[in-house]
């Protein structure tokens, strides 16, 4: 039986194949296909001798990191393990739901086991939290700051029923519940927004399906909810009305969970809510000052027409970003500093009358260090 | 540098072979012996010359006996080489033994009584045993010694089998470091075994690697029975499938060089008996603990109680080779002990009996073997045993690892490819396959089913390679957050 031929053209391809990403590397053949990493990549190192060992490590990453047709072959992946085999390409990453929905992995501080009651938080710790945030109001009551701490649900919380079947979920209360527990004996103000925006996504979508966060809608019922709870206490502040907003549906794009996936073009949201509010609950944005410690901007608002409001400081995370819209037409000022701790420095810089502290649900344990 | 990785793909392989077909062959041994130094010490750095000494140690021990001084020689061989061994391997394990014994018997130990953790040199065991069989040859006179360092070096250091076996003995390819022919038929032999070791460990080996690495490391109540039922399955194939994916990888590596390796898997799980499985299993190491060891000892010639006393040092010595660990010592001696069962009689019994009896009793035994191999102390192992017999402690509500949490299409098909193939189902569809081409006289379909064959190898190259690129790939949200 002759089986030359077969063998030579193995040989061939094969060869071809060894020799296909050093040609990309050279010709950038693959180009078209974008790194959505994020994130600072390898460059190529140089070798300063006698440091070899450092030069090889070094190089072995940028190679991996940059190794012809890389991109491609992931794009491929990708596309291969979501729509043929209907499983995430980085489980740990994203997980990948029911019905077009997505939902950030454990590799961001467990949250998938975090929801599922897997890591629940202990009484003690709860205490913890509860002691540091009563610390931290009475710190700013001193100086006539009210406080104020808002609890930013994961959409794990909110649209459990699109998670995938096998993520079975504790009966047991939820890190977030033993948390409300011991909130519940201090005098700390803890807007917990869940049944709110439970209620609300009965009437629109209040999270992106492909990205990690509240969508504009969510974001307006979030922040209407933070402000009726400041009004309590500053009856002065002005009611939020959903008849201020003029909303607007309009097709939506691909958000941050299956950008990571390189699927953003394909798996978009059905719907992007276009929100406006009215000139009077507008703030203009006056400043962007380099925030070195996050990496994003803080934001500075002005409201001409408020002068007898109050100032507000408003520290917060990723899902603060989208509130800036909303959240600061009800205030004289407002200062949006992205992070996760209050620093003194700029509580005595800033003077503001609320200080807002906004979380994540999945980092309510680093409300013990703020 | 694993095979299975960008950088040996893409950058050493396709350089060191370029280079290799442009060398004159009287310099090919020099290339490869080099090639391999920077192979190897592009992973472990300085220790490279733990490899070169172990490979002078017996180059000197096999010029030694055959100038005469047999004796000397042989000794230098076993005590330099396993000196070497032990330190690297053993002498942590020792240490913490000795220290522990002491301990539980209430002796005094000082707490300076102390040894810094030893790095284990990569594929030392490996080496090691090659360098020991070639000097035990010579003294046999089974061989004559090489003269050439420089040969024999390339023997011992030849990246294609120097991390992971197989373990190659000097006498199977004495012929080939003098002289070895190098065809682009050959070449493509060599390519279509490395391409099917390469999706064996990365598609297969390593979905089963996903699954048993979350159970084996997770907390005791996160899982009930099935799950660990699927986790022990998911981790024998994965041994399979990566041990004989890289040993693919190796023979095919050797080929593209001009070497023939013998075989180190025969289908070790359609085993009838623990003996068989052994016939099957990383035949290199049984064979030479057979020819090395056993036999030396007096194998099966010396009486009843003499033999089984040399099989269960041969099976204690075979799992100290895997690691220094009580762990692997219980596993080396409960396949020892299964030996010794199937010769006082149940062998026979097994050898009459409806076949796939056989075939389960091995399964099972195998099976609950790896759960040793596998866990990383022994009452790891038998927390995980206690857990497969539905022994385990009270499990909370809500399980983090329920049988469904592993259980999705891709690792359903790969279950069953995994099985498919752990058996010669290839084996007779590479036979139909030929049989179906040499029916046609015509060239052309001949050259079309070829050309399908390779174009399928391709596809599996790209996959493979699709999967490493995909473990390299690791996206953040946010930039600096």
């Amino acid at each position: 039986m002759n089986t030359s031929f077969r063998f030579k053209l193995a040989a061939f391809a094969f060869t071809g194949l060894l020799l296909l990403p050093t040609l990309d590397q050279l010709l950038n053949l693959s180009v078209a296909f974008k790194s959505t990493e994020n994130r600072t990549q390898s460059t190529l190192p140089s070798l300063h001798f006698p440091h070899v060992r450092s030069f090889v490590q070094q190089f072995d990453r940028y190679y991996k990191e940059n190794f012809g047709w890389r991109n491609a072959l992931f794009y491929t992946y990708s596309r291969w393990k979501l729509n043929i085999l209907g499983q995430s390409p980085l489980p740990e990453k994203v997980v990948v739901g029911k019905n077009g929905w997505f939902y950030l992995g454990n590799s961001y501080n467990h949250v998938v086991d975090q929801h599922r009651g897997l890591l629940p938080l202990s009484a003690d710790s709860a205490q913890t939290i509860a002691r540091h945030l009563v610390d931290t109001q009475q710190e700013l009551a001193k100086q006539g700051i009210r406080f104020y701490v808002l609890i930013a649900p994961d959409s794990h919380t909110i649209y459990p029923e699109h998670l995938p079947e096998e993520l079975t979920v504790s009966q047991q209360p939820s890190r977030l519940d033993v948390l409300e527990t011991a909130m519940r004996q201090t005098s700390v103000p803890f807007v917990d927004i869940r049944d709110t925006l439970m209620a609300a996504k009965k009437e629109h979508v209040v999270y992106y399906q492909t990205d990690t966060h509240w969508n504009e809608y969510g974001t307006l019922i979030g922040s209407a909810a933070l402000l009726n709870r400041i009004r309590q206490d500053v009856p002065g502040l002005p009611a939020p009305r959903l008849t201020d907003y003029h909303i607007e549906k309009q097709r939506g794009l691909g958000g941050d969970l299956t950008t990571m996936l390189t699927v953003q073009k394909e798996h978009t949201d059905p719907v992007y809510y276009v929100v406006e509010p009215v000139p009077a609950r507008k703030a203009r944005q006056v400043a962007e000052v380099p925030n070195p410690v996050s990496g994003f901007p803080s934001v500075r608002f002005t409201n001409a027409s408020a002068e007898k409001l109050p100032r507000l400081l408003f520290i917060g995370d990723s899902f603060s970003h989208s509130m800036m819209q909303f959240v600061p037409g009800y205030f004289q000022s407002a200062y949006f500093v992205r992070g996760r701790h209050l620093d003194p420095a700029v509580v005595a810089a800033e003077k503001p009358d609320v200080v807002v502290v906004e979380i994540v649900e999945r980092n309510i344990n680093e409300l013990a260090t703020l | 540098m694993l095979f299975s990785s960008a950088i040996f793909l893409f950058l050493f392989l396709p350089a060191f072979l370029i280079v290799y077909y442009l060398l004159p062959k009287r310099w090919h041994n020099a290339f490869l012996f080099g090639a391999s130094l920077v192979f190897y010490a592009k992973g472990e750095g300085i220790v490279v010359l733990v490899l070169l000494l172990s490979a002078l140690i017996n180059y000197v021990a096999g010029q030694l006996i055959e100038q005469g001084r047999r004796k000397a020689g042989l000794w230098l061989s076993l005590v330099g080489s396993l000196s070497l061994l032990f330190y690297y391997k053993y002498a942590n394990f020792l240490f913490d033994s000795v220290r522990g014994f002491a301990e539980a018997f209430m002796f005094p130990v000082s707490s300076d009584f102390t040894l810094a953790q030893i790095a284990l040199p990569i594929g030392i065991s490996f080496y090691t045993f090659q360098g020991i069989s070639y000097t035990l040859d010579i003294y046999w006179g089974r061989i004559r010694a090489n003269k050439s360092f420089l040969d024999y070096g390339t023997y011992v250091a030849m990246f294609p089998h120097q991390i992971a076996g197989p373990i190659v003995r000097y006498a199977d390819i004495a012929p080939e470091l003098t002289e070895r022919t190098t065809t682009l038929e050959k070449f493509g032999i060599g390519a279509e075994r490395f391409v099917i070791g390469l999706a064996k460990k990365v598609l297969i080996a390593n979905t089963f690697a996903n699954i048993a690495d979350t159970i084996f490391n997770a907390n005791a109540n996160s899982y009930g029975t099935a799950t660990a039922w699927i986790g022990i399955i998911a981790y024998s194939l994965q041994i399979y499938f990566d041990f004989s994916g890289y040993s693919d990888m190796a023979i095919g590596l050797g080929k593209m060089v001009g070497f023939d390796f013998k075989e180190n898997f025969n289908y070790p799980y359609i085993a009838k008996s623990i003996q068989d499985f052994w016939r099957r299993w990383h035949i290199s190491l049984s064979s030479w603990f057979r020819d090395y060891v056993y036999i030396p000892l007096g194998g099966n010639r010396v009486g009843n109680v003499r033999t089984y006393v040399n099989l269960l040092i041969v099976f204690l010595v075979t799992g100290l080779w895997h690691g220094a660990s009580w762990n692997f010592i219980i596993w080396g001696l409960y396949h020892g002990a299964f030996l010794l069962i199937e010769r006082a009689g149940l062998g026979k019994w097994l050898a009459k009996v409806w076949a796939p009896i056989a075939h389960l009793y091995t399964l099972l035994a195998v099976l609950i073997g790896w759960v040793f191999f596998r866990a990383l102390t022994l009452t790891e192992a038998i927390d995980f045993l206690k857990k497969m017999v539905g022994a385990g402690p009270e499990l909370p509500d809500t399980l983090a690892y329920p049988p469904a949490f592993f259980l999705n299409a891709e690792v359903l098909v790969t279950f069953i490819i995994g099985i498919i193939f752990a058996t010669p189902v290839y084996h007779k569809f590479q036979q139909n396959w030929f049989r179906l081409q040499t029916r046609s006289l015509r060239p052309t379909p001949h050259y079309l089913f070829d050309s399908v064959y390779v174009l399928g190898l391709v596809c599996l190259f790209v996959m493979s390679v699709m999967y490493l690129a995909a473990d390299t790939y690791n996206p953040f949200i946010y930039f600096r957050f």
